[in-house]
This record gives C-alpha cells, structure tokens and sequence, in this order.
C-alpha cells in the first residue's frame, strides 16, 4: 500500500434528529492502493451503502475525512466537487441508471461530453472502450431494447470511460440474473487486471465479492473484519469468505 | 453539442408529462394575446368620441387582466416545473454525479422548460390569432361599430407583449432552478420516490389546534364580511383584515384538514377497515398534508373566479338601472350656438325634412350658457383629483342654465318644478368624478358672483337630476341655475331641444332620418337617443360580464390544470403502491375505485371550501342584484356554471382516465 487512492480517515455518518440517533457509520477507517479490486460487504442495514455513499461524495460525513487521490473530497463543494466526481470517479448502480433517452453509445459519451472532452476524442474513447467490454454491437440500442445484463456492462463503460482514480459499484448485480451477474464480475475482474482500474464495490452476496482481492466486512457501521484473498483461488476464497459471513451472523437470505 | 440532443429527446420523452401543462399553456397564451390584440382593430379607431372613451376603459381594463394573467402564468409555469423536477429528481442526480455544473444542469432543465413554452407560445399565438378575431368582433358588436370596417388584423404590439411577459417569465424559472438544483442534496436525488409525501401523523395537538385557529380566522373573516359589506373602504382597514383572516384561516384549515380527517376516519373502525380505505384515507390524508399549498392557493384562486362572475353580473345590472335613470327623454338634440346660431332646432330639423311636430307629444328648447368664470376659480382652494378625461375641466368655464329652463325640463319629465328666488342659485350635478368638488363648492360659496349679480345659495344639497341627455349617460358634471336675467348677458354655449315621442313613433324611422344631420360637417347639430343609449348600456353590460367571465375561465383552467398535473404526477410517483395492491390480490375494480375517490377528493376539496366561501362573499353581492334581476343576464350565471363545471369536470375525468391507464401498465410493478 505504498500508492493509496483512498484514505478514510475516522468518519462517522449520522441520521435522525436527538431523540433518535441512528450511527449508520461510526469510526471507520482504511485505505485502498492503486489497482485494488475491494469489496464491502455486511448485512443489509450495516452501513455499507452509506460508507460508498460518503466515499463517492453523494452523501455527507458527520465528521472525519476522506482523500482520494491525495484531495479531500469532504472539502469540496459546488462546480468544484462536480467537476472532481466528473473525472476522478465512476459510478454503477444496482438500477443501472442509464438516460433512456440516449442510446447506449451516448450514454457512455455523456460522461466525456459534461468533462469538456472533443468530439473526435469521444469517439475514438467510446469505440475503444466498447470493445474492451465487449458491447459494440449494442451501442445504438436503447437502453429499454438491451438485457439488464447489456445495460450493466453500458453502465460499467460510462464508469471507466473518463479513465477515473477509483469505480464505485453499489450492489451492481443486485438486479441481474446469475449469469449476466458471473459476466459483469468477470468483467470488473479484467478491467481491475488490464486497466488497473480502483474499484470499490459493496455487496451483502458472497459470490459477488469472491471476485475481489481483499473484502472489508462491516457490521453495525464499525470494521468487523478484513479477508486478503492472496494467492488463494476464488472458490477457496468464497468458501472463506462465508465463514466470516455466517461469523457475522448474516441474515441466511444474504447467503445466496 | 450533447447539451442540445439531450434536451430534444427528453422534451420528446416527457411530452406525455407535459401534455395537460401545454395545453393549459397554450390556451392561456391564446387568451393573453387575443385579448390583449383587441386594441390594434382599425375598425375602432372609427369609433365616436364617447364609445372610444368607453373603449380606452375596457383598454385600461384589459391591461390589469393581463398583468394578474401574467403573474398568475408565471406562477404556473414556476409550479410546473417544480413538479417536473421533482418527477425526475433521479435523472438529475445522475447528470450531477457524472460531474455536470448544477448551472449546466438548470440550464439544461431550462431549455427543455422554454422548448415547451416555446412550442405553447407559437401554439398559443396561431390559436390567439384565430380567437382575437373572435374576440375582436364580439367587441365591436358590443361598441355597436360597423362590422363591414372589421378586418383581420395582427397585432405586432399584441405579440410584443405576450413574448415579452413570457421572456420575464422563463427568467424568473430559470433562476429558480439554478437555486433549486444547487440547493437540493445528491443523496435526496437519487433515492428520490422512497420519501416524495409527508405522512399526515406528528405531533397531534398542533393540528387540532390549527384547525380550531382556522376556524375562528374564518369565523371572523365571515363576520367582518357580512357586518361591513365586500367592498374596501377607505375609514377603516376591516376589509384588508377580513381578507387576511380569510387567507390564513384557508392556509391553515388545508393544513391541519389532513389530520383532522384522518382521525374522524379512524374513529370509525366499520368504515376505515372495509376494502381499500384505509389505504385511500391516507392517501388522500398525505396528499392533503402534503399540498395544503397548493390546495390553499386554488381554494382562493376558485373563490376568485366565482365571485369574479357572480358580482361581474351583477356589476352589469347595476349599469341597466343606470341606463333606465339616465335617459328620461326619448330623443336630445343639440347644436353650438357659435356654430349654428341662436335659432330654434325644430325649425332647422324640418328644413331638414325631418318635421319634429310630427312625432313629439311634447318638446322643448333649453339653452346653455358659459359663466364668466371657470370650474378651476369655482373650485379654488380644493385639491382636485379629476378622472384622466376630465383633465381639462379647470380650463372651462362653468355651465349655467336659466331657472326656467331648467323647470321646463323637469316638467316635461313630469317633475315638480324648483323654486329660486331673484338673487339666489342652485347646483345640479349627476356625476361621479366631479360630485364631491361641487358640494364642496356649494359649501364654499354662500354667495357667487355671476355675471356681476351677486347670488346667495339657495339651499346646501346638491341637485341631481338629469335634465338633458349627454352621450355618456349621467354625467351633468355641474350646472348652476340662475335668474332668468342673470344669464341674459352671458355667451350661449348649446341648444337643445329635448323631445318626448308620441305613442304611436317609431324610434327607428327618426334616428333614420337623424343620421345623416348628425353626420353633417358644416353643422354642428348632435343628437342622443334613448334606443341608441340603450344600446350602449347594454353594450357595457355584457362587456362587464365578458370581461369577468373571462377572467374568471382563466382561472378556472388554470386551477384545474394545477391539480391536475399535481394528481398526474404523484400517481406516476406512487405506481408501486398500486402494483403492491394489485400483487396482493386487489381486484382491478377495487383499484379504480380507490383512484376515483383519491382524485375526486383532491378535485372536490378546494371547489367545496371555495363553494363555501363563495356563498357568503356572493350573498352580499346578490344584495345588489335584487331587485333587478332579469331573465337574459340569470341564463348568463348558468350558462356560466355550467361552462365551469364542464371545464372543471373534464379536467378531472381526463387526469382519473390517464391515473387509472398508469396504473394498468404492465410494468407496474413493487420497486
């Protein structure tokens, strides 16, 4: 960890008013090299999805701090912190959140376009990129004509195509079938190995997260334990992983 | 640019959204423009001096509709767009975290905005054009001006005017979204949907306590009503209070009704149990709760429109009474004694072939005389606020008429006659701008001198009779009656002979023949007469009634199209529920009758407390219209209701028709 993109240092997120207090992050901290490929994972109402939402700026900290990159993004604001999620991050979501009145290829081009790119180099940027991942032949559907599965890996292209420090991917096979899911990890999986493309990705599906190199579980909004997959292959290191998962005490649901 | 392409294909996507909010926008461009186009018809610029007066008024008129139609607008469009917003927060959200500027992001919700407009305005335009003909030919009848001058005209001052109030307009939204999207956090964009209405519970004394507060505000807004009357007075400040009480009172009663609602549902378990209730009771409960706002404006907005109409009837009925008292002779002729001479006018009318004998039962030739001094002198020492045509008042010299001219133009109204010693003077005055200068006058001056005769008031009222017609109506705007001999010496300003026709005349065939000397330049002889006055009254009335109709149609559409784009878009927010009830195994009939009476309730709450508070401002309105109700004008109210009831009620039929269609998409399904 010589080269951290990401430094969370001590941050706690807190909901409700006095008399309610909810502490959906308390205390956490760690950071993530260059090239990692990191899963969040933990039960459902562990905070999780909150900690990425604090990390990719959409939501606020209560306090503590995070760098990415070396910039403290809880001391942005306005155009600038735009400007920074504009080029810095990439996002993919469970619900895919594709404009569906683009087409795959301005979907992806949108990202390139609102960061003040040439036309010519958008382009080039989009037609390397698709063939990277595999989508060329379905760049000028829409995204209702595509397969959730085709729409994800559209969505994954918009994430990497400005070439960000750090993807952020919340639950991004939450609303696929297992093989469209086994096709986006693989995918994820080459983009970390051949782009050294960060990626941060929380999950609560052990499948999903045996394809990381290192899973950070979280529970009650405090660090719980942290697995290094190592030289391990990935079904030795899911076996491992639902070890520290029926550890938690995880919801059975959360298994499969 | 992506920017442009973006904004082409959601324009095109959410036209279905925008729909009712085009259309709505369109017909009230349409509207503007038309109305507002009325003063560019040439055929006006013909018109007599009175009628262009008249016509400078509706001008007037026309002008502060149009500015509250503009405000109103711009508040529709502000609203409009706070909707849209809200009904694609997520697409927002999204530009943000893909690193678009909140401004490019308000420029882009913008452009999309003015796209709409842009497509209303020329839609709205191509429509006022078609209407303004319309319109204009309606007037023209109404000033009773010859239809054969009427050419279809486009009026660049018109469309100067639309687009200019559009461009204000559009500025203000565009503002409004720079802050509205800067403001709003990413975190609420993107999980928007889960948290768009606020639940009707809290705390539950707050709306208790409101809802008594709203009452008593109402309460006493109805009592200071009907103690004072509706119209603002100037001694004290009861109508201001009564208005504001009424406002608060409607913003808290929309306030706390949710609450208040939901717990007399809950308190009776045999009916908030059966079937979808209690689902449909908090539903409606929420959307009240969260509306009170909006409810609370289209509450007053309605109770506008109603009372616009009703006392806009009643206004034109006042003006029939007025016409009745202002033409108590059949026919007046007048001449410019320094044009035409000193002679007498039947003489000249039967050289005209015109034989005045003939038709008159009775008549009479008064002359008017210009004092040797002015109404400035006469009403020295008064800080005069006259009306803008009665500007050069001061100028003139004030008219005078002989004590038994005057009663001989009250005998043949079959008046009593008014009695003045030598030495002494009256005043007779009938018209409102200049009324209380004259008592003031006559107040001041217990003697006058006139003429060189020195006068003494003979009493301290006022007379206020009509004793010769003048094109407008009532409007002596003050005579002094003096001794025959006092007015001897003074310069003749008019003659006229006031003629009363027989039985058996036809008013037609003398103002026939009376045309063309009225027309005659080198002459200077003018006549009034009671048909042609009648006319004009009548003319005015329906104007008056036209004018508030209108106004109040505008509202009218505006409020409907308001809720319905609000029922529109909170359905489309809460398809999921509908799923959920359908996944749960909710027949489709149960569903549809739970939409039916969410979007009747959201339709009928307003027009109901609107209905209530109609009924009391009108009822004192209607004080004024008995008496003189009469047939053609109560056909006007319910050809009017009914007008409203059909707008009104289409717009509702048509939002429950799209809700129900929403729901019974496939797609529908638990998020």
């Amino acid at each position: 960890m010589s080269d951290p993109i990401l430094r969370v240092e001590d941050i706690q997120k807190y909901y409700g008013n006095k008399g309610s207090l909810t502490k959906a992050v308390d205390h956490i901290s760690f950071t993530v090299g260059k090239g990692e490929f990191l899963g969040i994972m933990g039960p459902s109402g562990s905070g999780k999805t909150t900690l990425l939402n604090c990390i990719s700026t959409i939501d606020t900290v209560s306090s503590g701090h995070i760098f990415i990159d070396g910039r403290d993004v809880t001391a942005l604001h306005g155009g600038k912190l735009a400007d920074f999620r504009g080029r810095r991050l990439g996002f993919i979501f469970q619900d895919f959140n594709l404009l569906d009145t683009l087409t795959a290829r301005e979907n992806i081009a949108l990202a390139l376009s609102i960061a003040g790119e040439k036309p010519a180099a958008i382009r080039k940027r989009v037609q390397e990129t698709a063939a990277a991942l595999n989508i060329t032949d379905v760049l000028d559907k829409y995204p209702y004509q595509m397969s959730g599965g085709q729409q994800q890996r559209i969505a994954a292209a918009r994430a990497v195509i400005t070439d960000p420090a750090m993807v952020l991917a919340d639950e991004p096979t939450g609303a696929l079938d297992s093989h469209s899911a086994r096709m986006l990890l693989t995918m994820l999986t080459e983009l970390n190995r051949r782009l050294e493309a960060t990626i941060l990705m929380v999950t609560h599906d052990a499948f999903s997260a045996s394809y990381c190199r290192r899973i950070l579980f979280i529970k009650d909004g405090r660090l719980f334990h942290e697995l290094n997959r190592g030289g391990a292959g990935r079904k030795e290191f899911f076996a491992r992983i639902l070890e520290v998962v029926s550890a938690l005490g995880g919801e059975q649901s959360d298994l499969l | 640019m992506i920017s442009c392409k973006l904004i082409l294909k959601n324009v095109r996507k959410n036209m279905q959204d925008y729909r009712i909010y085009f259309l709505t926008l369109a017909l009230a461009v349409s509207l503007f423009y038309a109305f507002n186009s009325l003063s560019d018809q040439p055929a006006f610029t013909e018109m007599s001096m009175t009628r262009a007066l008249l016509y400078d008024q509706l001008d007037q008129l026309l002008g502060v509709l149009s500015v509250a139609l503009a405000f109103v607008l711009g508040f529709l469009i502000l609203y409009a767009n706070q909707f849209l917003l809200r009904r694609r927060k997520k697409e927002l959200g999204l530009y943000r975290l893909l690193g678009m500027r909140p401004g490019r992001i308000a420029g882009v919700f913008a452009a999309e905005t003015l796209c709409i407009g842009a497509a209303a305005l020329a839609a709205g335009l191509a429509l006022g054009f078609v209407l303004s003909q319309g319109v204009s030919l309606a007037a023209l009848r109404l000033f009773a001006v010859d239809l054969a001058r009427f050419r279809p005209v486009f009026s660049p001052a018109a469309l100067r005017q639309t687009a200019l109030c559009f461009a204000v307009i559009f500025g203000v939204v565009m503002v409004c979204n720079v802050w509205t999207v800067s403001r709003v956090k990413l975190i609420d964009l993107l999980t928007a949907g889960r948290q768009n209405e606020q639940m009707a519970t809290g705390r539950r004394a707050l709306p208790a306590a409101a809802f008594l507060l709203a009452l008593g505000c109402i309460g006493t807004a109805w009592v200071l009503f009907d103690r004072n009357g509706l119209l603002p007075s100037r001694e004290d400040h009861s109508f201001e209070i009564a208005a504001a009480a009424l406002a608060a009172g409607t913003v808290l009663l929309f306030y706390s009704l949710a609450a208040v609602f939901l717990r007399a549902a809950r308190a009776r378990p045999s009916f908030y149990l059966r079937g979808l209730n209690a689902f449909v009771v908090r539903q409606i409960g929420s959307r009240i709760r969260t509306n009170y706002r909006l409810m609370a404006v289209i509450c007053g907005l309605l109770t506008v429109t109603i009372c616009a109409v009703s006392i806009g009837t009643s206004t034109a009925l006042a003006m029939n009474d007025l016409a009745r008292s202002s033409t108590p002779y059949d026919l007046n002729v007048l001449c410019d004694t320094d044009r035409d001479g000193d002679g007498s006018i039947a003489d000249y009318l039967a050289s005209r072939g015109v034989p005045m004998a003939d038709y008159a039962a009775a008549m009479e030739q008064i002359s008017l005389y210009m004092a040797d001094f002015t109404y400035g002198t006469w009403f020295s020492g008064q800080q005069l606020e006259l009306w803008a045509m009665d500007a050069a008042l001061s100028e003139c010299e004030v008219n005078v008429v002989t004590v038994s001219d005057f009663n001989r133009a009250l005998a043949l109204q079959g008046k009593a006659p008014v009695t003045l010693g030598e030495g002494q003077y009256l005043v007779n005055c009938n018209y409102k701008g200049t009324y209380a200068y004259v008592e003031q006058a006559l107040q001041d001056h217990a003697e006058l001198t006139v003429n060189g005769f020195v006068l003494q008031r003979a009493g301290t009222q006022v007379l206020q009779e009509t004793f010769f017609m003048t094109q407008m109506g009532n409007n002596d705007r003050s005579t002094l009656i003096v001794p025959d001999r006092v007015a001897a010496g003074l310069a003749k300003d008019l003659n006229v002979l006031l003629v009363q026709y027989r039985a058996d005349t036809d008013p037609d065939e003398v103002l026939q023949k009376m045309i063309p000397i009225g027309l005659d330049d080198a002459h200077s002889y003018r006549y009034t007469e009671k048909a042609m006055m009648y006319d004009m009254f009548y003319g005015v009335n329906a104007l008056v009634t036209f004018l508030c109709c209108y106004a109040g149609l505008v509202f009218l559409l505006i409020c409907a199209a308001l809720l319905a784009l609000k029922q529109l878009t909170e359905t489309a927010d809460n398809l999921y529920r509908y799923g959920l009830l359908q996944k749960l195994g909710a027949p489709r009939r149960q569903i549809d009758r739970a939409l039916f009476a969410q979007t009747a309730a959201f339709f009928a709450v307003p027009l109901l407390v609107a209905g209530l508070y109609s009924a009391l401002l009108v009822r004192k309105g209607m004080e004024l219209v008995e008496g003189f109700m009469n047939l053609p004008i109560a056909t006007n109210i319910g050809f009017t209701l009914l007008l409203f009831l059909a707008v009104y009620g289409s717009y509702f039929l048509a939002t429950f028709l799209s809700c129900r269609q929403m729901t019974a998409e496939p797609a529908v399904r638990p998020e």
